[in-house]
C-alpha cells in the first residue's frame, strides 16, 4: 500500500484480506430482545463495577444476563459483593442465561448512549450480537455455570436503616482517607439513633464520623471494604438506599426504598 | 489481619455414582447402579477404612434410587432405634453398622428376614469385614452371605484426577505442582484432601489470588499451627 500526502512517501507491506479471521455468526437463535440503548446501558451501569477483573474463576469475570418471562436481569459478582439489577421486557421469553466476558461490558458500556433509540440484542448457546445505531457488536460467551445467585441474597435481615446517599457517600469518602490502603477496612459501629463510620491506618491515625439515622434495633459492629460501599453509591442514583443487616458475620444488602429491581449484596471483613 | 469473608458462591455438588472416582471398584459401582433400580432386591455389604468413599456411594446410590423412582431410606447406624423403615419393594441403606445398638440389631436383622418377601434391596456399610464384625452372631452372619465388596483406596493417580476435576467442578484452574504437593505433604485421603482443596477456594476467593504452591504452604503452616481451626 502506498500513501502519500505532499512530499511525504510510504510504502507500506499489506496481508491477505482472506487471512482477516471471520467470526462465524450463530444461526441457533434462542432470543431476540429489544430495549432502547438507555435501558441496557443503566442495566449494565448498575451492576459491571462487581465484575471480578483476572479471578481464575473465568465465569467471574464476565456478567450474567438472564431473560425470563417478561424481564431481563443483570447480575456480576467477585465473590466478595454481588449486584444485580432488573428491567421490563415488552414480550415474554422463556429462559435464557448467558455470561458476556467483561470486556464486551466494558466496551458496550461506553458505546451505548443515554437515548431512546434501539437496541437490538441477540442470544445463542455461544455468542451474542448488539445491534444499534451503526454499530454491530458480536461477542463470544463465556461458557460456565455462573453462582446461584438467588441463593446468595439474603431475605431475612432484620436491621434496617434508611440512609441519605449523599451524606453516607460523603462521610465514607472522608473515612475512607486514613484506611489502610491493602485492605480499606471501614467499622460501622451501628447503635440506636447512630451510624458511626470509624478507620484507622498503620500510622495510628483514626477518622471517625456520625450520621443521625432512625433506628432503635440492637447495636451492630461490622467491618466492611470501603471501596465496596463506595463504588455501589457511585452507581445507583436515587436519593435515599436502604441498607439491611443481621450479625457480624453475615452480609449487608443494600436496596433502594420502593424498587425491588436493584440488590446489592457484600460480605463483611473481620477488622 | 483484615480477612475479607466471601459469598457462598460455590457450586452445590451432590455426591452422584457419575461424580465418584471408581478406579479398582468399577465393579461395586456398576453393582450399586443396578440396586437403585425398582427390581433389584439383593442385599450388599461394602466396607472399607473411614475416608474410603462409604458414604458417598451410599449416598449417591440413593440418589440414584429417588431418580429411578424407588422408595429408598438412609439410617445412620448409630441413629438407628428398635424399628428400621423397610418400604416395600424399596431401599433400605443403613451406613456405619458397627455402630447399631443390640435393638437396632435385631431390627437389621429382622429387616434381612423379611427382605425377600417385601421386595426389600438392603446396602449396608461398616469399617471391617463381615468376619471382624461386632455384632450378634445371627445378623453377622447374614451380612457374610450378602454380596460383600471392599471399597479399594484409590492410587495417587486417582486421587490426583479426582482433585483435579473437583477443581474444574468449581471452576478453579489450580496452577501446575499444587495437587502433586498435596498428595506429597498432606494426609492423603480424599477428604483430608477435599478440605485443602475447600480451604484453597476459600483463600484463593478471599484474597483474589490463583491457587498456588506458596498459597498451600502458607494455609498448611496455619493449619499445623492450630489443627483444630476449622
Amino acid at each position: 500500500m502506498h500513501v502519500r500526502a505532499g512530499k511525504s512517501r510510504f510504502n507500506l507491506q499489506t496481508l491477505p484480506a482472506e487471512d482477516y479471521p471471520r467470526m462465524a455468526q450463530a444461526d441457533n437463535e434462542q432470543a431476540r430482545l429489544q430495549l432502547t440503548q438507555k435501558q441496557f446501558k443503566r442495566l449494565i451501569g448498575l451492576v459491571q463495577y462487581a465484575m471480578a477483573q483476572q479471578d481464575i474463576r473465568y465465569y467471574l469475570n464476565g456478567l450474567l444476563l438472564v431473560v425470563t418471562g417478561k424481564e431481563i436481569r443483570a447480575v456480576a459478582t467477585d465473590g466478595h459483593r454481588l449486584a444485580y439489577a432488573s428491567e421490563n421486557l415488552s414480550e415474554s421469553f422463556s429462559r435464557t442465561e448467558v455470561i458476556l466476558p467483561r470486556k464486551t461490558i466494558l466496551e458496550l458500556s461506553r458505546l451505548l448512549s443515554d437515548n431512546d433509540e434501539a437496541l437490538d440484542i441477540r442470544l445463542s448457546p455461544n455468542q451474542a450480537v448488539f445491534r444499534f445505531g451503526s454499530i454491530e457488536l458480536v461477542s463470544k460467551l463465556i461458557d460456565g455455570k455462573f453462582p446461584d445467585y438467588e441463593r446468595v441474597i439474603p431475605q431475612n435481615h432484620t436491621k434496617v436503616i434508611t440512609l441519605s446517599r449523599a451524606t453516607l457517600l460523603q462521610s465514607l469518602h472522608r473515612a475512607a482517607i486514613l484506611t489502610n490502603e491493602k485492605f480499606r477496612g471501614i467499622r460501622i459501629v451501628l447503635a440506636p439513633g447512630s451510624l458511626k463510620i470509624i478507620s484507622s491506618n498503620a500510622d495510628q491515625e483514626e477518622a471517625q464520623e456520625e450520621l443521625e439515622i432512625a433506628y432503635d434495633d440492637e447495636a451492630l459492629d461490622i467491618g466492611f471494604n470501603v471501596t465496596y460501599l463506595l463504588d455501589v453509591l457511585n452507581n445507583v442514583s436515587n436519593e435515599e438506599v436502604e441498607v439491611k443487616l443481621a450479625d457480624a458475620n453475615s452480609s449487608a444488602l443494600i436496596t433502594l426504598p420502593g424498587n425491588d429491581r436493584f440488590k446489592y449484596v457484600v460480605m463483611p471483613m473481620r477488622i | 489481619m483484615p480477612q475479607q469473608l466471601t459469598l457462598d458462591i460455590r457450586p452445590e455438588q451432590h455426591p452422584t455414582l457419575e461424580n465418584f472416582i471408581a478406579g479398582a471398584n468399577a465393579e461395586l459401582v456398576a453393582r450399586l447402579r443396578a440396586l437403585a433400580q425398582p427390581k433389584a432386591y439383593d442385599a450388599v455389604y461394602l466396607w472399607g477404612p473411614p475416608g474410603c468413599g462409604r458414604s458417598h456411594l451410599l449416598r449417591a446410590t440413593r440418589a440414584a434410587a429417588d431418580s429411578a423412582g424407588r422408595r429408598v431410606v438412609l439410617v445412620a447406624g448409630e441413629e438407628a432405634g428398635a424399628e428400621l423403615p423397610c418400604p416395600p419393594g424399596g431401599l433400605l441403606i443403613v451406613d456405619d453398622i458397627d455402630r447399631l445398638d443390640g435393638t437396632a440389631q435385631v431390627a437389621l436383622f429382622r429387616a434381612f428376614n423379611s427382605a425377600r418377601l417385601a421386595g426389600l434391596a438392603l446396602l449396608l456399610a461398616g469399617a471391617a469385614p463381615p468376619l471382624e464384625l461386632k455384632l450378634r452372631e445371627d445378623l453377622r452372619s447374614r451380612i457374610g452371605q450378602a454380596l460383600v465388596y471392599q471399597v479399594q483406596p484409590l492410587s495417587d493417580e486417582e486421587k490426583a484426577a479426582t482433585l483435579h476435576s473437583q477443581a474444574s467442578q468449581r471452576g478453579l484452574r489450580v496452577e501446575n505442582g499444587v495437587i502433586g504437593y498435596m498428595l506429597r505433604h498432606t494426609s492423603r485421603d480424599l477428604p483430608s484432601l477435599m478440605a485443602v482443596l475447600d480451604a484453597l477456594d476459600r483463600a484463593s476467593l478471599e484474597r483474589k489470588r490463583p491457587v498456588s504452591v506458596p498459597m498451600l504452604k502458607e494455609m498448611l503452616s496455619h493449619f499445623n499451627k492450630k489443627p483444630d481451626a476449622r
